[in-house]
């Protein structure tokens, strides 16, 4: 009797995970052959940050959408967003990077973190040239001020992460749509905790300040990923100049 | 008086006559008998008759003429007592002259009919085509004929009649009247399609007969609502006047107007001071109001597509933090401003279209049940309304006991569930235009059996009963609509249709996007009642004269940062391509025009260029044929066109208010009997061919017998 029960939790508790996806943020991870997942337990800070202070609902469980596979398709099918983290070189079978173009053309966001810190690091040079592949007719863009990214959720100065290599995001625009998101600031590295709950990387220069700015940008993005360009929108405009001529 | 024809084979049978000729004097010798030489005689006086063809024509004595009554009923004739003058006129000579002419009665309009009496005749609704009613007389009249036509000239053409018959004699007659009256509409220029909020151009001729240098009043009325649009004075002039009419129509609808202009003493009728028109009045741009309780990839998705859609204005508000949520930073880091509740749902709310609630609640943002109600009125006064479904949705949300669940294609229970599954609609109606995403049926067919799974669905009671169900999913109506007055509601049980739009991964052969992106146009321009919504718009009117000046207006409807000149040009009647070449009035609005030299169909088209794609508009334009019937909008007499068929067969004008139709009879008469000759063909007159050929064998066998 108690094997049943047990049985149909785990079933229920299965269900529940998959179908949940459909209306809730799921933080989806790209898995390729390397180090795919630098920070394996970051997303759990960000889903809590994320539920506690917005109203996005989110799925509890990571999704790992392994990049090589011949089911892609299939898994990207359900998953508007996906990430790509590592700071070594990442190798996509060349039919998955056209399966990765048709699901950035066709609605699907892409964010990719060079966690290396390095100005030239084989994780770039590999994803620069798989952009390449995938987008030919497209260059990367730099974000500024202005951009959506920097005012989806919070009001966003400046573009940092645990490093300030670059001052600004990447990305590729499809249809007025970033579809690929590329930053090197590793953003990522400022959520990582020990067992003990303590931030395990100081961010440089600027220490805390900086890592909850780069939260911040991170929140941001993954609301960009649900809302699209909304705070672009005429009715928001005067509101944001307003708020950004005070904190001047 | 004697003629004789001459053919190749007469001289044939000259030679034939000669060896006759010579048979006979050769016999003469041998043989001498009267009776073969009797026969060889008479042989050779038929063959003369034969051949030459002989025959003789003689003046002949005409018994009776047709003297004819061709009588216009058409619906001018209703006014002065015109038909009545016409039958009294007949009725105080038919006496006289039924004994001398063989009378007969034909009355027109838009037909000719065969009469035995004119005193019943009585004007009709129909107007007229004067030539054709003359041609189809003559068609069937046989001669000699007088005819006297009777018609106030109002012919719909200028044309005159085609067709003459030796001996047929057409009198016009027509109405004297000096004292002649009257103001009238004669010409309207308009487009049938006007656009909200767009300004609308109506043109106006006006005739006057008897008036001028007075002031005169123009008033465009709605009919629905005997609102006056447009009231204008003007001074009118005798002759031909123009005025022009513009509005700007704010609702959208087919609408009635009444164009009515001021009634005057003496005034031969005011039927005609007043023309009815119609006006479909539709949307430019469709303004969606879309209201979002949390960000999610169906919000991500339909605002992306209605933003990208250049005939959408998309207004949308996602709430990204809830009043219970944590604010970990001060206000001027956030890039949230507060929801405008009072000017959503009281100050803006009749400026949109259509309002999308998805997966919103009102519990938390001070909407009370009068701001509800608001949107119930919205959507009788014409409104979309789209409820797309969440854990904030339908009786979710709280919207149970609401005036929203009025309006709702679905019930509202308490055993209201959101639940987590993954499934395809079981139930699709291929037929309905809102799921026609493909033209051919069996790929449409195949696309929605295999669209890819949803993944929620809000289980509800079930459905309305006048609610149509598009998609169902064991007996949940996932997609279903409901008409609320002059507004629709469209209900999805679902937020999950982005998924489709992720299709194109999982199939090649048929683009999924594609019917993500169609079926949501399809939703919102349905729902908001306006299906045909373009990106350009041609504005001219339909219905133009020859040699006349068409303006033609170029509307673009494109977002405000695409500029673009459009591409006019003109397909002539005679299938010629002739380039327009428009000026720019503001961003929106381009303007041209050309002079038409052809009746016929022309066709209008306008081409504009956004990056690759190419937005083509083409609008048939009609020049020569008018709208207003000249039967009530020209009243005084055609005397130029009366003139016209008089010169056409050689006769004289007539007036009706002195006409001698006995003395005309007599003079034609006279005329007729000396022309008249009857002609007797001798050779046909006799069977003369067996004649010669029997002579011919007699003579043969008393010749052997000998």
């Amino acid at each position: 009797m108690k094997k049943i029960f047990l049985y149909t939790f785990v079933f229920k508790f299965l269900l529940f995970n998959l179908y949940a996806a459909a209306d809730k943020f799921v933080f989806a991870q790209l898995k390729y052959p390397g180090n795919w997942d630098p920070y394996p337990y970051v997303y759990l800070d960000v889903l809590d940050i994320l539920s506690l202070t917005t109203s996005v609902k989110t799925e509890q469980n990571r999704k790992i959408i392994d990049v090589t596979s011949d089911k892609l398709n299939e898994e990207l099918a359900k998953t508007p967003f996906v990430m790509l983290f590592g700071d070594d070189e990442v190798k996509i079978p060349y039919k998955n990077i056209k399966v990765l173009r048709d699901y950035l053309i066709n609605g699907g966001t892409l964010f990719i973190e060079d966690t290396s810190e390095f100005h030239y690091s084989k994780f770039d040079s590999s994803i620069r040239e798989i952009v390449k592949q995938m987008f030919p007719e497209y260059k990367f863009k730099k974000t500024t001020q202005e951009h959506v990214l920097m005012k989806s959720f919070y009001l966003i100065r400046k573009v940092t992460g645990r490093v300030v290599l670059y001052p600004y995001l990447e990305y590729i625009e499809h249809e007025n749509r970033p579809i690929i998101i590329y930053s090197r600031n590793n953003i990522i590295a400022c959520w990582a905790r020990d067992r003990f709950g303590k931030f395990i990387y100081t961010c440089i220069p600027e220490g805390e300040q900086q890592r909850f700015n780069s939260q911040k940008l991170f929140l941001n993005i993954i609301m960009y990923s649900l809302c699209g360009t909304y705070k672009m929108d005429k009715v928001h405009q005067p509101f944001i100049e307003q708020k950004l001529r005070y904190k001047k | 008086m004697i003629t004789i024809k001459t053919t190749v084979a007469t001289i044939i049978f000259c030679i034939f006559l000669l060896i006759l000729l010579y048979l006979i004097f050769a016999n003469i010798g041998v043989r001498k008998k009267i009776v073969v030489k009797f026969l060889r005689g008479l042989l050779i006086i038929l063959l003369l008759f034969l051949l030459f063809r002989i025959e003789y024509k003689m003046p002949q004595k005409i018994d009776k003429i047709n003297l004819v009554f061709l009588i216009d009923t058409s619906y001018s004739m209703k006014f002065n007592n015109r038909l009545e003058q016409i039958k009294n006129v007949i009725s105080k000579n038919y006496d006289k002259l039924k004994k001398k002419y063989n009378v007969q009665f034909y009355e027109f309009n838009k037909n000719l009919i065969q009469i035995n009496e004119t005193e019943k005749l009585k004007p009709t609704k129909y107007e007229t085509k004067i030539h054709s009613a003359v041609d189809q007389l003559l068609s069937i009249l046989g001669n000699p004929s007088i005819v006297f036509l009777f018609s106030d000239g109002i012919n719909n053409t200028n044309e005159v009649p085609a067709v003459k018959k030796e001996n047929c004699f057409i009198i016009p007659v027509a109405f004297n009247e000096k004292k002649f009256k009257d103001i009238s509409i004669t010409d309207l220029r308009y487009s049938k399609t006007g656009f909200k909020d767009v300004e609308h151009k109506i043109s106006l001729e006006i005739m006057s007969f008897g008036y001028d240098s007075i002031t005169c009043n123009v008033k465009l009325i709605n009919l629905s609502n005997k609102e006056v649009v447009v009231n204008k004075d003007f001074t009118l002039n005798e002759g031909k006047n123009v005025v022009e009419l513009n509005f700007t129509p704010r609702t959208t609808g087919k609408f009635n107007f009444l164009i009515s202009i001021s009634q005057f003493k003496d005034e031969i009728t005011y039927e005609n001071n007043n023309v009815s028109i119609n006006i479909d009045v539709k949307k430019n741009k469709i303004r969606v109001l879309y209201l979002c309780g949390q960000p999610s990839p169906e919000y991500y998705n339909l605002r992306s597509l209605l933003k990208n859609d250049p005939s959408i204005d998309l207004v949308s508000f996602v709430i990204l933090r809830n009043p219970e949520d944590v604010v970990i930073v001060p206000d001027e880091d956030l890039a949230l401003i507060p929801f405008p509740t009072y000017d959503i749902f009281v100050k803006e709310l009749f400026n949109y279209d259509l309002v999308i609630f998805e997966n919103f609640s009102y519990r938390r943002f001070g909407i009370t049940n009068e701001y509800l109600e608001n949107i119930r009125k919205f959507v009788y006064s014409g409104g979309g309304f789209i409820m797309i479904g969440g854990e904030n949705s339908f009786f979710l949300g709280g919207y149970k006991f609401t005036p929203i669940e009025e309006i709702l294609p679905v019930e509202l229970s308490l055993d209201e569930r959101w639940v987590y599954s993954e499934f395809r609609p079981d139930y699709i109606d291929y037929n309905h235009p809102l799921l026609k995403i493909f033209d051919n049926e069996k790929d449409n067919e195949y696309v929605w059996k295999n669209v890819p799974l949803l993944g929620n669905y809000q289980k509800v009671r079930g459905v309305k009963k006048e609610a149509v169900v598009l998609l169902r999913y064991q007996n949940i109506p996932l997609m279903s609509y409901t008409t609320v007055a002059k507004g629709r509601v469209f209900a999805l049980l679902t937020n999950t249709t982005w998924r489709w739009t992720l299709g194109n991964l999982l199939s090649e052969k048929y683009d999924y996007r594609e019917l993500y992106t169609k079926l949501w146009k399809n939703i919102i321009y349905f729902t908001s009642g306006a299906e045909e919504v373009k990106n350009l718009y041609i504005v001219c009117p339909e219905e133009n004269n020859l040699n006349e000046q068409i303006g033609i207006n170029i509307f673009i409807n494109l977002p405000e940062e695409i500029e673009l000149k459009p591409e006019v040009y003109i397909i002539t009647p005679d299938k010629r391509k002739e380039f327009l070449y428009p000026k720019k009035i503001s961003k929106e609005k381009y303007t041209t025009s050309f002079i038409p030299v052809l009746e016929g169909k022309y066709y209008i088209n306008a081409i504009a260029r956004v990056g690759k794609n190419v937005i083509k508009e083409e609008k048939e334009i009609t020049v020569g044929k008018k709208e207003l019937s000249n039967e009530l909008s020209f009243l005084k007499v055609n005397v130029e066109y009366m003139k016209n068929i008089a010169d056409y067969y050689n006769t004289e004008l007539q007036y009706i208010e002195n006409l001698n139709i006995e003395h005309i009879c007599e003079k034609i008469k006279n005329v007729v009997s000396k022309q008249f000759v009857s002609v007797e063909e001798v050779y046909r007159k006799l069977p003369i061919g067996i004649l010669f050929i029997l002579i011919f064998i007699t003579e043969i066998f008393i010749a052997k017998i000998k």
